[in-house]
């Protein structure tokens, strides 16, 4: 079986996702000129125009991966891809944003429109719901009302400015610990580049620079979950990074070990060591790819980072820098093959993975 | 252990050990750190099973005992050496790490006290 773990659908005609707000809401949008993504323009565009593939445009000139069942033929049959999650970051740009109440109708509705035009298409598509970092309250209720909606596989939350474990999204933890939901984190463009979103250690100029650093991104906000107790007080808790690498996972491990079995004592809701609490509940997933020159390092970088446990396939797909599954599979070693393919996935995110064959419904 | 394979030390006279401080002194070529706690005398390796780090000259102390998040709960009170190096806690009377925060142990040597006298028992090198 093979589960991607990221796949990007697109919605171009907004008005369809302004259609599922209440009209309150609706009219806050129209002719508000919301951008598709957070990215401010003016700062680290993409170079090469889209960020999409040329060759993922529809037939019938549209958007990359705004048809579904295109989408099918172009990329989930040809790469025998059994189940595909969903992860929108048109969506998630709102933590790029300061209004509470507008960011949690955006992600709602943006939800609403993915599981009617693409969920409810194919089995095979299985939606990571958007929930708006802003107001953690609203979202620990939206966790608890997807849980319940079939079609939906995790929780899509895009990193801020607020690192994860601190008392800000105590309620999204609860609530994602609580349905089984796993938190998936992915970026959005708007890092480094807008006040609320993360911020890096210094702001990158260029979009190659400002790509070959991000992993700092999930790098913090899993050294937060951690010292913060997150899997502590929430049992069951799971977080998975999604395109942040994971060849820094290794070295990381042995930094937040060594400091946790020294420092012990000034953070003792730390009960374990840190590695055993990212082995049982965070995932990374395999897209980009790193080119590492050698393949000893490579088989060393997957056994470092506990591979057989932490790692998910992914392609990324629609995105210009999305991993061919052939190739990014042939580098994964046989006996990392099943759990990377789809082993981890399943353990990760449950039954809400596979492709349901009963009739959805849309909510 | 037979008898035999060890040997008893004096240390030092009781009434001159402070409470709580480190009194090091070369036994038998070793370097052992004597101290009196609330709980008793106590011998000690004057070498951190880390990273061979003078552990005498750290602190005797108890520790934050695992707890919820914010709340620090003090505990072992005076039954832990800190390590001055990288801050590793070693219950004095057995070495152990307490919490199972590292596998080694501290090098810790029986007391025994008769009236005064502190003796220390080593094993014949």
């Amino acid at each position: 079986m093979l589960i991607d773990c990221d796949v990007h659908p697109f919605i171009e005609d907004l008005g369809f996702v302004y259609g599922r707000m209440p009209a309150r809401q609706r009219r806050e949008f129209e002719g508000a000129g919301v951008f598709n993504s957070g990215r401010n323009p003016d700062r680290l565009p993409f170079p090469g125009g889209s960020g999409w593939r040329d060759d993922a445009d529809t037939p019938g000139g549209g958007l990359a991966a705004t048809d579904p069942t295109y989408v099918l033929k172009h990329h989930l049959e040809p790469n025998g891809i059994d189940a595909a999650l969903l992860i929108s970051v048109q969506a998630t740009t709102v933590n790029a944003w300061t209004d509470r109440k507008l960011a949690s109708a955006f992600t709602r509705a943006f939800n609403e429109a993915f599981l009617e035009r693409w969920c409810a298409a194919d089995p095979r598509y299985r939606l990571a719901a958007a929930v708006s970092p802003l107001d953690p309250a609203t979202a620990a209720r939206e966790i608890s009302r997807y849980a319940k909606i079939e079609g939906v596989a995790a929780i899509n939350i895009p990193a801020i400015n607020i690192l994860f474990g601190n008392l800000h999204f105590d309620p999204i933890l609860k609530a994602a610990a609580e349905t089984g939901l796993a938190l998936v984190v992915h970026p959005t463009g708007a890092e480094g580049a807008q006040q609320s979103a993360p911020s890096f250690a210094g702001i990158p100029n260029y979009y190659p620079e400002w790509k070959a650093v991000f992993s700092q991104v999930a790098h913090s906000n899993l050294a937060s979950l951690i010292f913060e107790g997150a899997f502590e007080r929430f049992p069951g808790l799971k977080v998975v990074f999604v395109e942040f690498g994971f060849s820094w996972l290794g070295p990381a491990l042995w930094r937040m070990d060594q400091n946790w079995r020294d420092l012990r004592y000034s953070v003792p809701w730390v009960r374990r060591p840190p590695s055993e609490y990212v082995v049982e509940s965070v995932r990374l997933t395999t897209q980009p790819l790193d080119d590492v020159g050698k393949r000893e390092h490579f088989r060393a970088i997957l056994e470092m980072a506990h591979a057989d446990r932490t790692l998910m396939f992914s392609s990324d797909y629609p995105h210009y820098d999305n991993d061919n599954p052939f190739t990014s599979l042939a580098a994964i070693p046989a006996d990392l093959r099943d759990p990377v393919t789809a082993g981890n996935a399943l353990e990760i995110f449950g039954e809400r993975i596979r492709p349901q064959t009963a009739a959805l419904v849309a909510s | 252990m037979p008898a035999a394979e060890t040997r008893r030390h004096f240390a030092c006279k009781r009434s001159a050990l402070e409470l709580n401080r480190f009194q090091v002194l070369e036994l038998d070529g070793r370097s052992v750190g004597l101290v009196r706690t609330r709980r008793g005398v106590y011998a000690i390796r004057n070498s951190c099973p880390h990273q061979a780090a003078p552990i005498c000259l750290g602190r005797v102390t108890g520790t934050n005992v695992p707890s919820r998040r914010g709340e620090y709960r003090y505990g072992l009170r005076d039954e832990l050496v800190r390590c001055p190096w990288h801050g590793l806690e070693f219950r004095l009377d057995d070495g152990t790490s307490p919490f199972g925060v590292i596998s080694k142990r501290l090098v810790t040597y029986p007391v025994v006290v008769q009236g005064d006298d502190v003796y220390v028992i080593l094993k014949r090198r």
